[in-house]
């Protein structure tokens, strides 16, 4: 499935530049011991539904990175002690890129959630050319991208078409009621209609998210199998 | 001994017999990959873990490396968790102070 073979390369970049960070001589086999765990640990239905094991899959790959980079050498095959006297400094340097990972991500959810509100605020209270044709412009692009084969995805295409419909019901809607000209009503609905597409795709990538990983991936699809190394 | 190893120790000997994923050890002892991995890489340096691969199961599915502690961490093991439980119960209260210079 397509979330799946996803979330697994993004892991196995993660592990391929944990291993970068190890002896060549042990590189090879640490490679094919964390990328193994991988797949299991996303079907594994104990931990949780799929978003949770996609997060503890992503989790399981970035902390092995996380190890190799503070305890590097762990694997060299010597104790701790004076290797491990820079980890103080290492972890404060792994906890601001964590946090800083975390503040990015909390900053795409407050867009996210500003940019719906933006519309719903334009939506209830009136258009607005200068909002209306570039939410036409960019879900334009949207659109585009998500119809060639790298980024294709049915839910982004249903997504950013509604919101070209949105924007162009608010976009005709500013213009009618500037020159007076059809019923303000008509495009209203239009761009309600719009919006409840773009909700209504939001709904199903959320459901998607929900799915995705619950089926196992046959055994030779996908880059669980590549064997290619770090 | 660190919690982490203290952690692992127990679970090895639950079943010295058994043979455990890295995962499987991930959860059974509640610790990131992070820490276990290091971990076992020097305990592996140390010959108290050995590790081995399995043979995959299915076609195309990748094998995966297990552990097991050999004879000596088993030993070892035992030996240290005996010690850390006589140290628990002494407790931190009954610690021996050395005596002080007017009272010899």
């Amino acid at each position: 499935m397509r979330g799946e073979r996803t979330a697994l390369r993004v892991g196995e970049t993660l592990i391929s530049l944990a291993c970068r960070r190890l002896p060549a001589r042990i590189r090879q086999e640490r490679y094919q011991e964390w990328l193994a765990e991988l797949p299991v640990i996303l079907r594994d239905r104990d931990t949780g539904p799929a978003p949770v094991r996609v997060v503890r899959m992503l989790a399981f790959a970035a902390d092995t990175l996380r190890g190799t980079a503070l305890a590097p050498d762990a694997y060299r095959g010597a104790h701790r002690g004076a290797g491990a006297r820079n980890t103080a400094a290492k972890s404060i340097r792994w906890l601001g890129t964590g946090l800083l990972l975390l503040g990015g991500l909390l900053a795409c959810a407050l867009f996210l959630l500003a940019y719906e509100g933006c519309i719903v605020y334009q939506l209830a209270t009136g258009p607005n050319l200068a909002f209306s044709v570039p939410l036409v412009l960019v879900n334009l692009g949207f659109f585009a991208a998500s119809c060639t084969p790298r980024w294709a995805s049915p839910w982004l295409r249903w997504y950013s078409m509604g919101k070209v419909v949105v924007g162009a019901g608010l976009s005709i809607r500013a213009i009618a009621s500037l020159s007076g000209w059809g019923h303000p009503l008509l495009f209203a609905i239009i761009s309600y209609c719009g919006y409840a597409i773009s909700v209504a795709c939001l709904g199903m990538a959320v459901v998607q998210a929900g799915r995705y990983p619950s089926r196992p991936q046959h055994a030779d699809q996908g880059p669980g199998n590549s064997l290619a190394g770090p | 001994m660190t919690a982490p190893l203290e952690r692992v120790f127990r679970v090895f000997l639950d079943d010295p017999a058994a043979l455990r994923y890295g995962y499987d050890l991930m959860k059974a002892a509640g610790l990131p990959s992070g820490t276990l991995y290091p971990l076992l890489a020097r305990l592996q340096a140390r010959e108290l873990v050995a590790s081995a691969w399995e043979t995959p199961r299915q076609d195309g599915e990748r094998p995966r490396r297990y552990y097991h502690l050999t004879g000596e961490g088993i030993e070892v093991a035992r030996l240290e968790l005996a010690q850390l439980s006589a140290r628990r119960r002494r407790g931190p209260g009954r610690r021996v102070r050395p005596a002080p210079a007017d009272a010899r």
